[in-house]
């Protein structure tokens, strides 16, 4: 099973979280990820495609080409089963983390 | 919506030199290329949308997308583990256009490839012509000498600072060892290497400020270990070689497997007649371990210099043979227990040059065969001399001094008086 660090603010679960809405491309996927967080979380744009590629590499996402009427064709991403898998985990690994620093914060 | 030009040939030399700055797997470069370009063409359509100029919007997208060099090695990162991403991933960005590169570059790299070029003959020679322990190690410090210079040179052609130290390092040691030659051979062999490597050296001295432009881009701090790793690799082969070949050859017999007796036998003897004084020359010996290979005592396909094979020598402390005695009898080396020949007798007096320098002239020698002898038989040589008939007055009996060399590498030596046996080792 693939570890996310959650504690260097890694965008892989918040990526797997967003593709596990749809299908996305990587242009799509900064907009939604500005447009879900109200634009709090704002990534590099060219950032985004050294964390695809390596989700993919985990084989954690999987990426095909789609052609595109007038425009370049796009590279679309989705969630595989080991995605799900590592989505669910990483999930409940972030809320042990919030609750854990909230714990401490909050007093 | 797709770009016109110039905005797309912009935006592809955005894609083009985040690449140039990542080392990707080949089958992966053009997939990337097309995605990011992709992107930017989204970002500047999504500019001109929002109402700027094309120019504007091309601007933003390439901005917005972040610096080149830093995406490119996040790219490494993420089609290499770790480990490499953070050597020589570090290390080996793409190499720049060679149009691009100075003069003073592109002559230190083509001095690199004659450098691993000589590297490679050097080793080559040596290896054939050592004994296999001794060859296979100045093979292997040469194969590290090679990947550190090809590295010094990637490195160098990639506009790395790392990369340029490490081809003066290797610069630097053609002119010692090109020096170190010349002095060495009191003065009558120039090294074209050396003299070039020099040349080079002092062209980059004079162009220094070039250079450092050329590694403006460099990275910064990259890992010192695999620096100075580069550099070990590179003097590898001047540094080692000279080590192993001055240390025995563990698969060879060394002075303390030959066990050699020296007998000079002194007294009357008649010739032809006439009574005369009788010198004999008696050397027997030994082996306790000829080679732990198979082929006899030196396995050697060729020799290094003067002596093919083992050999023995006599020479005498009188002025010698040729003048107050005479050789009238020589047994070249045998087996005592079998009979067989061992060796032969050399083809006339031995090159002084082989002699060591306090042997007085004229000394008489056998070759013995490297691939005949065996562990524990006796072997023998020897020689018989008669003073001048026509000498009135007695002559006076020299002391002889025998020698054994084995090859070119040890020498086992004792001299002897009249009567007296000595044995050495």
């Amino acid at each position: 099973m693939t570890e996310l660090r959650l504690d260097r603010g890694d965008t892989g679960l918040l990526l797997l979280a967003l593709l596990a809405q749809r299908e996305m491309y990587g242009y799509e996927l900064l907009a939604e990820l500005r447009r879900q967080t109200d634009a709090v979380v704002d990534l590099p744009e060219g950032t985004l495609y050294p964390a695809l590629r390596r989700l993919e590499r985990q084989g954690l996402i999987a990426g095909r080409w789609q052609a595109v009427d007038n425009a370049p064709r796009r590279r679309y991403y989705r969630l595989t089963p080991s995605g799900e898998r590592a989505l669910v985990d990483g999930r409940a690994a972030w809320r042990r983390w919030v609750a854990a620093t909230d714990g401490i914060l909050d007093r | 919506m797709i770009p016109e030009e110039p905005v797309a040939a912009r935006l592809r030399a955005h894609v083009d030199a985040i690449l140039s700055a990542a080392h990707l797997p080949a089958a992966d470069r053009d997939d990337v290329r097309e995605e990011l370009y992709a992107h930017l063409v989204d970002a500047w359509a999504s500019g001109v949308q929002g109402g700027l100029s094309t120019d504007e919007a091309a601007a933003r997208a390439v901005r917005d997308f972040g610096e080149p060099r830093r995406l490119g090695r996040q790219l490494t990162g993420a089609f290499h583990s770790r480990l490499w991403a953070s050597t020589i991933g570090v290390l080996l960005p793409a190499r720049a256009e060679p149009e691009t590169r100075p003069a003073i570059v592109t002559a230190i790299s083509a001095l690199l490839l004659v450098l691993i070029g000589l590297v490679a003959l050097v080793s080559v020679a040596l290896g054939v012509t050592q004994p296999p322990v001794h060859a296979l190690a100045v093979v292997v410090s040469a194969v590290f000498t090679i990947t550190g210079v090809r590295l010094a040179r990637a490195g160098l052609l990639r506009q790395q600072s790392w990369g340029v130290g490490a081809a003066l390092v290797a610069l630097t040691a053609m002119v010692v060892e090109g020096m170190a030659t010349w002095v060495s051979s009191g003065g009558h062999t120039i090294s074209l290497s050396g003299i070039a490597a020099t040349l080079v050296l002092l062209g980059t001295w004079a162009r220094w400020a070039e250079l450092r432009k050329w590694t403006t881009g460099s990275f910064k701090g990259p890992p010192r270990p695999q620096v100075l790793g580069v550099c070990a690799l590179v003097l590898s082969s001047w540094v080692v070689t000279p080590i192993v070949l001055g240390a025995p050859d563990p698969t060879q017999p060394s002075p303390d497997d030959l066990h050699l007796e020296a007998t000079l036998r002194c007294g009357p003897g008649t010739f032809d007649g006439a009574d005369v004084q009788q010198l004999g020359v008696v050397v027997d010996w030994d082996w306790e371990r000829t080679s732990v290979l198979a082929g006899g005592i030196a396995n050697l396909p060729i020799a290094g210099a003067t002596y093919v094979d083992g050999l023995f020598l006599a020479a005498f402390d009188d002025p010698l043979v040729s003048n107050a005695w005479v050789l009238i009898h020589n047994q070249i080396p045998f087996d005592v227990e079998t009979g067989s020949e061992a060796g032969w007798q050399g083809s006339g007096p031995p090159a002084q040059e082989a002699l060591p320098s306090s042997w007085p002239q004229g000394g008489i020698d056998y070759a013995i065969d490297w691939f005949t002898p065996q562990p524990h038989h006796h072997y023998r040589a020897s020689w018989t001399f008669i003073s001048q008939p026509n000498t009135e007055s007695p002559t006076p009996w020299p002391d002889a001094t025998v020698r054994y060399q084995h090859v070119n590498q040890w020498s086992v030596e004792a001299t002897v008086s009249c009567g007296k046996a000595l044995s050495g080792r």
